[in-house]
């Protein structure tokens, strides 16, 4: 049972001697006569009673001791076992017969799933997405039609991006062939290459890539006579996606970016050497270069969607490396184009909303700036967050209760008259009404014009504007109403 | 049965009508015309007193009044109090663990099982008046749910065996705690004009405390007295634990500046003597929750008057 010590202390300031005073005079109350049977004090706590005999007991309880142990007594049996554990801490979590194996497979999903994650969200290497972009002319080069972008890594594309302007992807790539993928050579081999690169031969190509060798030396000329920049190697994370969906596993899968790039040398000597050549050339490069960076960042968003696609549906050989060579790719997902990250969305109670959750999303911005309706007593608060919910808090805010009133009504407006009475108008006649703040009566409206106002007195006396700027106005909680014409 | 004025203030359609809204099983063979007696009990312990001699009361009234019954529950109290072994079969599996649980929470382990085990006899109806066998489920009326009535008559039967002083433990007990409170006795001569300051401040503080609203005046005493949790208070009173703790410092603070105001003003002491009011008060009755709540909290605060 939760005990006052747990309670927030109520004062800010001790006071005992005022605490002393009251403690002793409510104490000191003469017994009263008239004390509810037992099926009235029942309905009392249930909160069944009528206001008016709500009230009448309250009076009788205030000064009746007899009556309020009796209430005590039933309050201190009435929480139930899940609200007296919670209240007593942390104990009730190791009480209970399934805490051992819920933490053990807690634990063991965690175990299995974080390299998993690791392994999906790990940057995509550049020089992979830059040999992946299509070619505009036929310059032969090789390339590497391993799923590049499986994880979007955004600085890494763009990068790419920029890198692969003047590069030609490689004409006649076939279409997605997971044994292009290149396995990662070891991580001494990828260091001393990256240090002092020299012309891979066919012999080196197929020893990191068996699989792949033949498709991809007999479309290259390796001649890189420039290194291969230890920044661009430091920056090619290991080629996860490879080693994820293809045959070809790579020796570095989650390792370092030194070992498991050293499947991109190839590519970006092959790469850098294009790259020269287009420098040479007179050729109007710039127009190409927009072509190919145009043709790179579609070819990028594609790329996505397939390596998305694969990892939900993990079959070999299933289509969708296309965009290498930019025949038979398929159309990009329509999720697909999300690909920079957004900002985080919250919602109105300041919960993360996640972006795939887009019902949550849309409504999240719709009631990102809520109007609070309070009484004036402040004895109840309310806001309408849309989609025929209304959320009620009987603590000025601290806690919000959630309703929902009607999925397909729209609420546009409330009045708080007092206590806990709210009216709601929508539109097409729609009016509802409380009077304890949590349960709700729909009013037959006059008209099923759209309501856009409300002013209200009490629970029984309100007026509405319709959009048409006729006023409706009811004395009896909404049971007849008179209309005025403007 | 009709109403002590002879009217029927529920005919059979209408019995027949809350009956199957009720949804009570087959096999508990419960009859319209069983429940329209136990409706009809209903609708006159809410009425009977309050309406004009002779007259029933308005249909409206009544028919709101029917609506707002926890027709299930009323039906299974209707139906174990005729005997069917079918709702009584149901009501010991759902109600029987609650009932022992709520006895526990209110009369600790050892009284438990004996005021749990009096009670399920009286509901299954031991007693015999002119013939009939005589349950304690007639005097449920639907007004609350069932396990709500349950622990109201468990409350009450414990409090008044209490106050007969069934119980072994002396009432004397409960003054241990606030004897240890007393403070050390002061080396100063007691001033003769304390028992004067507190007698006032006692007098005007009871005169603000019957003045509050009852709703504030409740809370305090759930807290001062009662000593419930701000959860508790909030569940008997309909309002958030962080509201009941914003209201009791509202109140607790305008009390405090009421009896100032009033010492001051009516009494015309100076803030002197206020503070010496405020001084000799702590001192009398100082308030100490926690030598309480290391004493244990099983026994009705009540025991001390």
């Amino acid at each position: 049972m939760a005990s006052r010590e747990q309670d927030k202390a109520p004062y800010k300031t001790p006071d005992k001697a005022i605490d002393g005073l009251l403690r002793r005079s409510l104490a000191q109350t003469p017994p009263s006569q008239d004390c509810p049977a037992p099926d009235i004090l029942a309905a009392y706590y249930d909160r069944s009673l009528d206001s008016q005999e709500a009230t009448r007991y309250d009076l009788h309880f205030s000064t009746c001791a007899h009556c309020r142990v009796q209430l005590a007594a039933m309050v201190r049996a009435g929480e139930p076992e899940a609200a007296k554990k919670e209240s007593s801490g942390w104990g009730w979590l190791t009480q209970r017969w399934w805490f051992v194996p819920a933490l053990a497979t807690a634990a063991l999903a965690l175990v299995v799933s974080v390299p998993l994650i690791r392994r999906i969200y790990q940057p995509v290497p550049t020089q992979q997405v830059a040999m992946n972009a299509p070619a505009p002319a036929a310059v032969p080069a090789t390339g590497s039609e391993s799923d590049a972008a499986t994880s979007a890594d955004t600085q890494l594309l763009d990068r790419a991006r920029k890198e692969a302007a003047p590069h030609a992807a490689p004409a006649g790539i076939p279409e997605k062939n997971k044994d292009l993928r290149v396995a990662a050579p070891s991580r001494g081999e990828f260091s001393a290459k990256s240090a002092s690169p020299r012309p891979l031969s066919k012999t080196q190509d197929a020893e990191r890539a068996p699989a792949a060798a033949d498709s991809l030396t007999a479309q290259s000329e390796p001649a890189p006579s420039a290194p291969a920049s230890s920044a661009a190697a430091r920056r090619a994370a290991p080629a996860q996606s490879a080693a994820r969906s293809s045959g070809v596993r790579s020796s570095a899968t989650g390792s370092s970016g030194a070992g498991a790039t050293g499947g991109f040398t190839a590519q970006n000597q092959v790469r850098q050497q294009n790259q020269r050549q287009n420098q040479q050339s007179n050729q109007p490069q710039n127009q190409q270069q927009n072509e190919i960076t145009a043709q790179v960042q579609s070819q990028t968003v594609q790329v996505e969607a397939q390596a998305r696609e694969e990892r939900e549906e993990p079959q070999a050989g299933s289509a969708g490396s296309g965009a290498i060579g930019g025949a038979g790719a398929p159309a990009p997902r329509s999720d697909s184009k999300q690909v920079t990250e957004a900002a985080p969305l919250y919602s109105a109670d300041g919960k993360l909303v996640l972006r795939g959750d887009k019902a949550a999303v849309r409504n999240a911005k719709k009631s990102s700036i809520l109007r609070i309706y309070s009484s004036p007593d402040d004895d109840g608060w309310w806001r309408l967050p849309g989609d025929g919910y209304v959320e009620f808090s009987p603590d000025a805010g601290e806690d919000w209760h959630r309703q929902l009133l009607d999925r397909d009504a729209q609420l546009l407006t409330g009045a708080a008259p007092g206590g806990r009475v709210f009216w709601i108008v929508g539109r097409e006649g729609v009016i509802y009404l409380t009077t304890n703040g949590t349960k709700w009566k729909k009013i037959i409206p006059p008209d099923n014009a759209d309501f856009v106002a409300i002013t209200a007195r009490d629970a029984r006396s309100a007026s509405i504007t319709a959009s048409d700027r006729r006023l409706f106005t009811t004395e009896d909680g909404g049971r007849t109403w008179r209309i005025t014409t403007p | 049965m009709t109403s002590s004025r002879g009217h029927r203030i529920v005919n059979i359609e209408m019995a027949r009508k809350l009956l199957a809204k009720a949804a009570a099983p087959p096999d508990w063979q419960l009859t319209a015309e069983q429940f329209q007696i136990t409706l009809e009990r209903s609708a006159t312990h809410r009425f009977g007193s309050g309406s004009a001699a002779g007259e029933p009361p308005e249909a409206k009234a009544s028919s709101a009044y029917f609506e707002s019954l926890r027709l299930a529950d009323l039906a299974l109290a209707c139906a174990c109090s005729a005997g069917c072994s079918a709702a009584w079969d149901h009501f010991v599996a759902q109600y029987r663990p609650e009932l022992y649980r709520a006895a526990r929470a209110i009369a600790g382990e050892s009284g438990a099982r004996e005021l749990a085990d009096s009670l399920y006899a009286e509901l299954f109806g031991l007693r015999e008046k002119e013939g009939q066998r005589k349950s304690l489920f007639d005097y449920f009326h639907g007004r609350s749910k069932l396990g709500t009535w349950l622990r109201a008559i468990l409350a009450q039967r414990h409090v008044d065996d209490f106050r007969r002083g069934r119980k072994t433990d002396s009432l004397d007990d409960a003054d241990d705690g606030e004897q240890h409170n007393e403070p050390v006795a002061s080396n100063t001569a007691p001033d003769p004009e304390r028992e004067k300051y507190l007698v006032m401040m006692q007098a005007t503080l009871a005169a603000i405390l019957d003045a509050l609203a009852p709703g504030d005046r409740l809370r305090l005493a759930y807290y001062y007295v009662d000593e419930l949790t701000l959860a508790q208070i909030g569940k008997l009173l309909g309002e958030h634990e962080a509201t009941v703790s914003r209201k009791l410092e509202r109140t607790r603070r305008e009390v405090r500046q009421q009896v100032e105001a009033a010492l001051l003003k009516e009494r015309k002491l100076s803030e002197a003597q206020l503070r010496l009011c405020f001084e000799y008060a702590r001192e009398q009755w100082p308030f100490d929750l926690t030598l309480r709540l290391q004493a244990g909290q099983s026994r009705p605060v009540s025991a001390r008057d």
